[in-house]
């Protein structure tokens, strides 16, 4: 078969029957992507709100706390003024550094989306990029979650009183924290398995397609 | 140049050249509407690196290679149930009737051995049958012409073999 002669022949008359006018190409210029960079970024845009109202009341909140004390505490009966300086200087810490790696990620999605490579040097981009982005949301999810649970026992510590002393309540704490952040760790791993995991192996499968062998 | 004249620059070379977008769709979609949102998304990812080129490949050269990143990118599964992608039935009036039929076969014949190759062959294949240079390829692609070379002999000897196990 002389598949020179058929695609010439009969794919381009095909081909011809899919134009589109200006109108046409204009109209899909200004529709969102739908591809993964796109989604992963969407959910950048709802970390950057949330992380970064949660970092700018908390902050508001940690000066108020200063200034003046009696009008920022909440929840007395479990959370005196220091733990809820503490308490909101991790948060502060925490959506700070959650924020500076996403808009880092962020940066270098819109580098990549406007840069045109040849196949294998995206492919390369890509795979290392969706690996970074597992990695960041493993760490960060396995770090705010263990964190977070250190301060729920805590608080229910301070509340039933079942450790008492600062040396062992601390212990306590780093205790369920370290066991919380391994835990956790897996779980954020097997939910980005889960998530990119079959991308990235199409992905890894095409880039060994372009290995020479 | 403002926005407004960017983009006319743009849907008038696109326009153009829009037969390469086409191609790729038929290429790697297996239903119409994964066709219709693949041609959209590449559209979308021209548009985005379109401010970035800058003249220093062919025009072409760029669309290729903007199309078939996004074509090769793309996460969706192909349908169970496929499509006949190219068209048969070209040649409809009567007295070609014959000829038709010879072609619809060879068709037929062609889009099912292309359909078993994998992505990167694909796109290899398809550069390959648009006339494109080994040295265009491999540029386009990403790697050696020495190995365009390779890939070529082997996507032939699969293709062959597809062909007569017809």
């Amino acid at each position: 078969m002389e598949l020179k002669s058929v695609w010439k022949g009969v794919v381009d008359e095909t081909i011809s029957k899919d134009n589109v006018d200006e109108f046409v190409v204009e109209k899909s210029i200004k529709k969102d992507s739908s591809s993964v960079l796109a989604k992963i970024k969407r959910v950048m845009y709802l970390k950057f709100s949330l992380g970064g109202l949660s970092w700018l009341i908390s902050l508001v909140m940690l000066i108020g706390s200063f200034i003046t004390p009696e009008q920022f505490t909440f929840y007395e009966a479990i959370f005196d003024l220091t733990d809820n300086r503490i308490f909101l200087a991790t948060i502060i810490v925490f959506m700070s550094a959650l924020l500076s790696w996403n808009f880092r990620a962020f940066r270098e999605i819109k580098h990549f989306e406007t840069k045109s490579v040849s196949i294998k040097e995206s492919l390369n981009k890509l795979i290392d990029f969706i690996g970074r982005t597992i990695k960041l949301n493993v760490y960060s999810g396995a770090a705010f979650n263990s964190v977070a649970l250190g301060w729920i026992f805590y608080l229910v510590n301070n509340k039933k009183g079942f450790v008492e002393g600062v040396l062992q309540i601390t212990l306590m704490v780093l205790l369920v924290t370290t066991v919380g952040a391994v835990v956790f760790y897996f779980l954020s791993r097997f939910e980005q398995k889960v998530k990119f995991g079959n991308y990235l192996n199409q992905l890894k499968s095409n880039r060994e397609d372009l290995n020479e062998k | 140049m403002d926005r407004k004249d960017l983009e006319k620059q743009f849907t008038k070379k696109v326009r153009h050249s829009q037969g390469i977008v086409h191609k790729v769709c038929r290429l790697y979609c297996q239903d119409d509407d994964h066709r219709k949102d693949l041609f959209q998304e590449i559209m979308v990812q021209l548009w985005r690196s379109f401010p970035t080129f800058r003249g220093e490949s062919q025009f072409s050269s760029w669309m290729y290679r903007v199309a078939l990143n996004v074509a090769i990118q793309d996460l969706r599964k192909a349908k169970k149930k496929q499509q006949f992608f190219f068209q048969t039935n070209q040649f409809k009036d009567t007295s070609e009737e014959k000829k038709s039929e010879v072609q619809d076969e060879k068709l037929k014949l062609m889009h099912s051995a292309i359909a078993k190759l994998s992505k990167v062959e694909k796109a290899i294949v398809m550069l390959h049958l648009d006339e494109k240079s080994n040295e265009e390829i491999a540029e386009i692609v990403g790697i050696t012409q020495n190995y365009v070379r390779v890939k070529m002999n082997r996507i032939r000897t699969k293709l062959s073999k597809t062909v007569k196990k017809k």
